[in-house]
């Protein structure tokens, strides 16, 4: 293995190694625009030059690090004054049609030109000619705008499209001072994966249509969780503006083991679905009419309700696999020890078309969690959702408790002439959905952005949900609210708060054995041998002998 | 050979069998068919007068790899043209050596017995005039490539002759 020296830090590290990837290792940070360590090495943005020697002949002149590999007996040097003026050059040259449109430029405060340009040059231009003129506010796709005049042209889209997507979209057309970014003659920048082009883009060029002029930048905190798209559980950062407590953005988050730095565009929508339709309010229905009630009087009526068919084969209750897997504990056990209600079922979204990169076809996040946790209390004959809305067309069940309401179908007429047919309809909902506006007792509960748990993902990966505004309006954790449910039925939880929740979930349940939330970390933890990591960068493009010709 | 004078129309062209066995064979020269873009792209602008975006959208299906591909070769170089062209697309060398023996005038001579300025093509569709960057002609200058032939050592009236004398 290679070992080299880096400002004088000895480093043994793999050979192969790039320069920016060694310099990590010895805790020096060497700056960058187009190198990205999951695209193919392009060296067109020469920020990352450095000066350096070999068995004490310096180069004849700076390298950029992206692109040069570790070697025995290299020494680098990535803050002398001689790669600092390197730097301070390039920076130039970026800058001299740069628009400097920070103020209305939404990448302003995550820019990676401001951040370089702050550490490593910070002077003013030089340059008094006009700036190149170039496509501004472009409509390069359906969720994107592009910007010529801000774009630097490292062609980090056009690769994550040629070798991530596998579909080029984009190519950087025309030459020196007028290259912009574009697609092919009338075409679109219109894939599934398109949004990581705004995550990959260094500057303010590609922006999401969805956040863009919605907040700046510095407002934003910071949440690790995972997206509750589809059952994957794609490592994600949720953006909320600390003062209104309201999310604006999902970005993905680097777990080589689930996701890598990508995630779908359906997944960052949604955050919509915890920001708008929310049910913030409890209702009750009386004379046909939803009144807003406060939650314990709701409560009261639901449990007035539900009482009358308690252990009877009237009653049916159904959890949803959107749920933490300790709102799902907290149900099940209520219903061995509570409810006894002779249907049980696991809901949830219909499926959807998954694809060969991320999307898996399960669009609910903890299906596997919810299995894991009815054989373990065993729970026998658990439904699918499906099942449950046939056996509520079949009038057979008179009373239902919808624990999240995540159906397979959200044919409002379907579940209007389903529903009719029972006598009680209590649902814990987030949403003012079908389920909720057809509820005899709707109580509100916490969205996924709000709610702290554990889910499975569909390879038995155990990760970690984690509350990045505090609920909406009188919602509630879903299990407060099945508390509040059971005390009302005369049943005290055993739980004093969410913490027992998580001690008897990893007691009693095998497959969350030892776990706490602390242990699971941002990163999840594997169950099982399965894997699920997406597939490598290149993958299909190469012969797997393919060598560079020496 | 078939100069366009008018832009083509919006919906794909097609390329005449000679110009595919053309493409073909060009493709066998390269190991892998984005190789054979730029001749392909000569192609193209010899048989469609010029490359347009259906031209590059062609290319690309003959060579059977994305349009952006096409798209970027074709904006990158010059000498694709990407507007349509007159029968004679006229390039006058306006480098240095040239400079120093007479283009300067020679331009401006062309432009006005021609009534078009550089980058202009004339009402009849006869002429495109362009000044260009160096015709690797230094020891010759001023010099003048009207399609793809050369001609040397001109004066306003040789270059004129040279014009009118054309079919």
């Amino acid at each position: 293995m290679p070992t080299l020296k880096i400002d004088g830090v000895e480093i043994t590290v793999p050979p192969g190694t790039n320069l920016v990837e060694a310099a990590k290792v010895a805790g020096k940070d060497i700056p960058i625009f187009c190198y990205h360590s999951h695209l193919s090495i392009a060296a067109n943005c020469r920020m990352c030059l450095v000066h350096g020697s070999q068995n004490g002949r310096p180069w004849p002149k700076a390298m950029p690090a992206c692109q040069t590999l570790v070697a025995d007996n290299m020494e680098i040097d990535t803050c002398s004054e001689k790669t600092q003026a390197v730097r301070k050059g390039v920076l130039e040259f970026i800058l001299i049609n740069h628009p400097l449109d920070c103020p209305v430029c939404d990448k302003s405060g995550e820019c990676m030109l401001q951040d370089n340009f702050f550490e490593h040059s910070n002077r003013p231009s030089r340059f008094h000619e006009y700036k190149e003129q170039k496509l501004k506010t472009y409509d390069i796709g359906p969720q994107i705008i592009y910007d010529g005049e801000r774009c630097i042209n490292c062609t980090r889209c056009v690769r994550f499209m040629d070798e991530i997507a596998l579909d080029n979209q984009l190519a950087q057309i025309n030459r020196g001072d007028r290259s912009v970014i574009a697609c092919a003659e009338g075409k679109q920048l219109d894939h599934p994966y398109a949004m990581n082009t705004v995550d990959l883009c260094p500057v303010g060029a590609l922006l999401g249509k969805d956040f863009r002029f919605q907040k700046r930048a510095w407002f934003l905190q910071h949440t690790d969780s995972v997206c509750p798209g589809c059952a994957r559980g794609c490592n994600v950062v949720i953006d909320s503006a600390r003062l209104e407590n309201e999310v604006y953005r999902i970005k993905p988050r680097d777990n080589a083991a689930v996701n890598g730095p990508w995630m779908c565009d359906d997944g960052r929508w949604t955050y919509h679905q915890a920001r708008e339709r929310r049910l913030t309010q409890a209702t009750v229905r009386q004379d046909g009419e939803h009144k807003a009630v406060a939650v314990d009087v709701a409560l009261r009526q639901a449990a007035t309700l539900v009482r009358l068919h308690l252990g009877k084969p009237t009653l049916a209750v159904a959890v949803s696999p959107h749920l933490t897997s300790e709102d799902l504990y907290l149900a099940a056990s209520l219903q061995k020890q509570l409810f006894r209600a002779s249907t049980y079922a696991v809901t949830g979204h219909a499926p959807w078309k998954g694809d060969n990169f991320l999307k898996v076809s399960d669009r609910n996040p903890n299906r596997r969690g919810a299995a894991a946790i009815h054989d373990a209390l065993g729970l026998k004959d658990v439904l699918d959702g499906n099942a449950l809305l046939t056996a509520v067309e079949s009038g057979k069940v008179k009373a239902l408790v919808l624990i999240g309401t995540e159906l397979p179908s959200a044919d409002f007429d379907r579940l209007k002439a389903a529903f009719s047919k029972l006598d009680a309809l209590v649902v814990l909902a987030s949403e003012k959905d079908a389920a909720a506006q057809l509820a005899d007792v709707a109580i509100p509960v916490a969205a996924f952005t709000e709610m702290e748990g554990l889910w499975v993902n569909a390879f038995g990966r155990v990760q970690r949900v984690r509350a990045c505004v505090p609920p909406k309006g009188d919602a509630q954790p879903a299990w407060k609210a099945l508390r509040g449910l059971a005390r009302q039925l005369d049943v005290n939880v055993r739980q004093a708060d969410h913490r027992d929740l998580v001690v008897d979930l990893a007691r009693e349940v095998p497959l969350f054995n030892n776990l706490t939330h602390e242990s699971v970390g941002a990163f999840g933890v594997a169950r099982g041998a399965e894997t699920s990591a997406p597939r490598k960068v290149g993958e299909g493009k190469l012969p797997e002998d393919f060598t560079l010709p020496a | 050979m078939s100069l366009a004078q008018s832009e083509h129309p919006k919906g794909p062209l097609e390329f005449s069998a000679k110009a595919k066995d053309e493409i073909k064979h060009h493709v066998a020269k390269y190991p892998d068919r984005r190789a054979a873009t730029l001749p392909a792209l000569y192609v193209a602008q010899r048989e469609f007068g010029y490359v347009s975006p259906a031209a590059m959208a062609t290319v690309a299906r003959e060579l059977d790899i994305p349009e952006t591909w096409v798209r970027e070769v074709a904006t990158w170089y010059t000498m694709y043209n990407k507007v349509p062209v007159g029968k004679y697309h006229v390039q006058l060398c306006g480098n240095i050596s040239c400079h120093l023996t007479g283009a300067d005038k020679l331009i401006h001579g062309l432009s006005q017995a021609l009534g078009i300025k550089p980058g202009e093509t004339s009402k009849d569709g006869r002429y495109t005039l362009a000044e260009v960057e160096c015709l690797a002609s230094c020891g010759s200058g001023p010099a003048m490539q009207v399609n793809d032939d050369y001609h040397e050592h001109l004066t306003v009236e040789k270059a004129l002759k040279i014009l009118r004398d054309l079919p």
